[in-house]
């Protein structure tokens, strides 16, 4: 579409509509029947809890994902969208978390990147003109010959808002666009956002943060389970009923508790640091409690968590364990104190995926399953054995390779490398149920429950709130690195929780 | 030798899952046909299948098998390829040489110690501080060609008059040249390490995922650090045989060794991103390649044609782990 640079303007307002889209990832209904109808000249919100299936949609919006069935319709005129490309030249670009922003290039450099119908080159001087004109557009003051990696985030994510802008989109997809954002920053972003809507384009704004979907949007849609709940104006809903429809009805039975004799190791955090999100954090947990931080992504809860390990640079404040100093920021030492540590993201992080289940469970147990540095096989076979069945690794010995475990097997995996070791540990786990099944998820809260109840003290992370409920004593949110509130998980209910993870509150005492 | 062609597929084809796809099936006919190939066009050698060849092949094996064994454990670590290996070879014979008159044992000693130390130092910028390693060795290697230059002025280091005699390091035993009995040795030893031991278990977990072993904090620095120096080792040794074999040594001597022993690396199995790999596996691939090497020799091919044969074997071998290891597109 080389002919769109010819004329840049006032393209007919536009009218995307999404009528019946499902997709299904094996057995997980992802999208079900979703319809909505987006037009130019409005902000349209798009809420939801963890695994409403807001992602989905964006992915299927964009090309990134097929549907299994149902149609988009843009203009009256059904479309198909196969891949990136065929989505932006239907107009149509997202702005997600971190991309499209090279660091190394100049602002005006960096705004026709990759854009289809782009000449290999073009010259300096005009393409530093028409970085103005666009960075003009949205009324924002950014020098073009700036390097990117010399901008604010704030002033990043606007380089990229214009970026969309530049390719002549007539909907662009914001997904969490504040996540990174201080607040004034966020301010600056969305007075663009609002000059643009102005302009005629269409908006899709995907947040978790209420007070902005309020503030910004004319309509919003709600989803639930993959399943439309409800797509009205803004003006219709209130701030009470917007949650209760995201996390449905109340009818959560609290799971039975087991308790031991053996009690973990009091903890005791004082004004923990973790650049750039986490400023300062205090928090005493009781010894063998579970203590769930609830908080969105940007909220700084696994930086907490990463901060306490020492795998977070440059972290810094008081940790004590039943009493004993550690030195935060220096992972020996973490390790040494007790402290063990199972991250979200299991594939770059936590799992040798080629490696076998047996390889990956014993990985930290080496050092006791050896002798003068030789490790006794047959100990280690049966340790790996062991374990496989305690963490319930189904359908599968101990030689197999973990990339060919489902989803909730590897996370079984993951737990089970931390797990029943000795008590008296502090066990933190960052998302422990990411992308696992029911029965999965089942096992794996009973697993952290019983390590809990045979003496170890747990802090997890959660987003979902049935898991903050089922498995931790007292829930903690989190806003933009601070604590908002601390809520005793039998007194307290999602809505509850929701509501105090998506808005910064006082901070509680 | 046939036995190049089923060095990859046992170690791979334990596959739990039950549909193969395409590229798998792809990747196995390449393998077959490569290996086919190559078993006709060395059978249909003449004077190939003679014990005479075959104890060629053996010698000609035991210097590219012991470089081999370094490559692949660095490799397998998760660091590629140490670019140094070759030059750090050359260093311990010049050293040895130039210090058998005082015995030669402590002549094997130093040489191996400073070879060993000089990778050490690598590794511990690679394991440390997160160095990348192809540029570290790069730098190292013009380090140590600097030095041996300065040293020697480019001039062949021999054993001094009078020294004791390093026959025994050439000679055959029993038809069987020495040289061939370190790697066969080795090779044992290797293995054993890698499966056997803390460090060989850690040092598979650490080449397969850095950032997980960290998070893990399994002791990355200490074993890479010791990788590097076991890879200084086996190159010092390699250097060492080579030397006596020639009786002499200069950064020429290396030829395309380096080279030699990253192909037979990659044929044996070892997998460039890390995380797999075995030292039998490699001593199958040095074998293979000096086989392809001999037969390529008897035919009377000039040595452009047996690097460009190695060479092709190499990008058959890669584009065939390549189909088979390749993740499947969600």
């Amino acid at each position: 579409m080389t002919g769109a640079d010819s004329k840049p303007s006032s393209p007919a307002v536009l009218h995307l509509e999404v009528a019946g889209i499902s997709k299904a990832y094996a057995a997980v209904q992802a999208l079900d029947e979703v319809s909505l109808s987006v037009r130019g000249g409005e902000v349209h919100g798009v809420c939801g809890h963890n695994g409403a299936g807001k992602s989905t949609l964006m992915k299927v919006l964009t090309g990134l994902v097929q549907p299994d069935t149902g149609a988009l319709r843009l203009d009256g005129e059904e479309i198909e969208l196969r891949d990136a490309k065929e989505a932006q030249r239907h107009g149509i670009t997202i702005v997600d978390q971190e991309r499209g922003v090279v660091p190394a290039l100049t602002v005006s450099e960096s705004l026709f990147l990759g854009n289809v119908g782009e000449p290999f080159m073009r010259r300096r001087r005009e393409t530093r003109e028409r970085a103005a004109a666009l960075l003009a557009r949205l009324g924002v003051e950014i020098d073009p010959d700036a390097k990117v990696r010399d901008l604010q985030a704030g002033e990043r994510k606007l380089v990229e808002i214009a970026h969309a802008l530049g390719r002549e989109s007539r909907l662009i997809i914001l997904d969490e666009p504040s996540a990174s954002l201080s607040h004034g920053e966020a301010r600056i972003v969305f007075k663009a956002v609002r000059d643009v809507v102005a302009e005629g384009t269409a908006v899709l704004f995907v947040s978790h943060r209420l007070d902005e979907v309020f503030e910004l949007c004319d309509r919003v849609t709600v989803l639930r389970d993959g399943r439309l709940v409800d797509s009205r104006p803004i003006a219709e809903f209130d701030r009470a009923g917007l949650v209760e429809m995201m996390v449905g009805e109340e009818g959560h039975e609290l799971t039975e508790r087991i308790r031991t004799e053996a009690i973990g190791p009091e903890v005791r955090l004082r004004g923990l640091a973790v650049p750039p999100v986490v400023e300062e954090f205090s928090l005493d947990v009781p010894g063998g409690s579970i203590v769930g931080l609830a908080g969105q992504l940007g909220s700084g809860a696994s930086e907490v968590l990463r901060g306490i390990v020492g795998l977070a640079r440059g972290a810094s404040g008081e940790l004590e364990i039943d009493g004993r100093t550690v030195k935060l920021g220096w992972g020996p030492a973490a390790v040494r104190a007790g402290v063990r540590y199972v991250p979200g993201d299991r594939k770059s992080e936590g799992l040798f995926m080629r490696q076998s289940i047996e390889a990956n469970l014993t990985a930290t147990r080496l050092g006791s399953l050896s002798r003068l540095g030789v490790v006794g096989l047959r100990g280690r076979r049966r340790v790996a054995e062991q374990l496989a069945k305690v963490v319930a690794v189904r359908d599968h010995g101990v030689k197999d390779r973990v990339e060919s475990l489902s989803g909730g097997n590897q996370q079984k995996v993951l737990l089970g490398r931390t797990l029943e070791r000795n008590a008296g540990e502090l066990l933190l786990f960052d998302d422990p149920t990411r992308g696992v099944d029911v029965q999965g998820r089942a096992d794996i809260h009973r697993l952290i429950r019983a390590a809990a109840g045979a003496g170890n003290t747990v802090i997890f992370v959660s987003t979902e709130l049935d898991e903050l409920l089922d498995l931790a004593d007292v829930v903690v949110t989190m806003f933009k690195g601070q604590i908002v509130a601390k809520l005793d998980a039998e007194q307290t209910s999602r809505g509850r929780i929701l509501a105090e993870m998506t808005h910064e509150g006082e901070v509680a005492l | 030798m046939s036995t190049d062609a089923g060095v990859i597929a046992p170690a791979t084809v334990e596959e739990t899952t039950s549909r193969v796809p395409l590229r798998r099936h792809l990747a196995l006919g390449i393998w077959v046909a490569a290996a086919l190939a190559i078993v006709v066009f060395a059978l249909t050698t003449g004077g190939f299948a003679t014990w005479d060849n075959a104890k060629a092949i053996f010698l000609a094996s035991s210097y590219v098998g012991l470089l081999a064994l370094a490559q692949m454990l660095i490799m397998t670590s998760g660091n590629f390829f140490s670019l140094s290996l070759g030059t750090g070879a050359v260093l311990a014979a010049m050293i040895f040489f130039s210090e058998l008159g005082n015995g030669i044992v402590f002549a094997i000693v130093l040489a191996v110690l400073v070879a060993g130390f000089a990778s050490a130092l690598q590794g511990l910028l690679v394991g440390a501080w997160r160095a990348n390693p192809i540029i570290v060795t790069i730098g190292a290697n013009a380090i140590l060609t600097g030095i041996i230059l300065l040293r020697t002025g480019g001039s062949i280091i021999r054993p001094e008059k009078g020294a004791p005699s390093i026959n025994w390091l050439v000679d055959p035993i029993g038809g069987i040249a020495f040289p061939f009995f370190v790697l066969v040795a080795a090779t044992i030893v290797v293995q054993l390490v890698l499966g056997r031991t803390r460090f060989g278990l850690t040092m598979f977990l650490i080449g397969e995922n850095r950032d997980a072993a960290k998070a893990a904090s399994l002791p990355i620095t200490r074993t890479i650090v010791g990788v590097f120096l076991a890879a200084g080792i086996l190159a010092a040794l390699a250097g060492i045989l080579l030397g006596a074999s020639l009786s002499g040594a200069t950064l020429s001597s290396q030829g395309t060794l380096p080279f030699d022993a990253i192909v037979a690396t990659l044929i044996g199995g070892c997998a460039v991103a890390g995380g797999r790999g075995s030292a039998i596996g490699t001593f199958l691939g040095t074998l293979g390649v000096a086989a392809i090497s001999s037969a390529l020799l008897l035919r009377g091919y000039s040595e452009g044609v047996q690097i460009l044969v190695k060479g092709a074997i190499l990008a058959v071998v890669v584009l065939a782990v390549h189909l088979w290891n390749q993740e499947d597109a969600r």
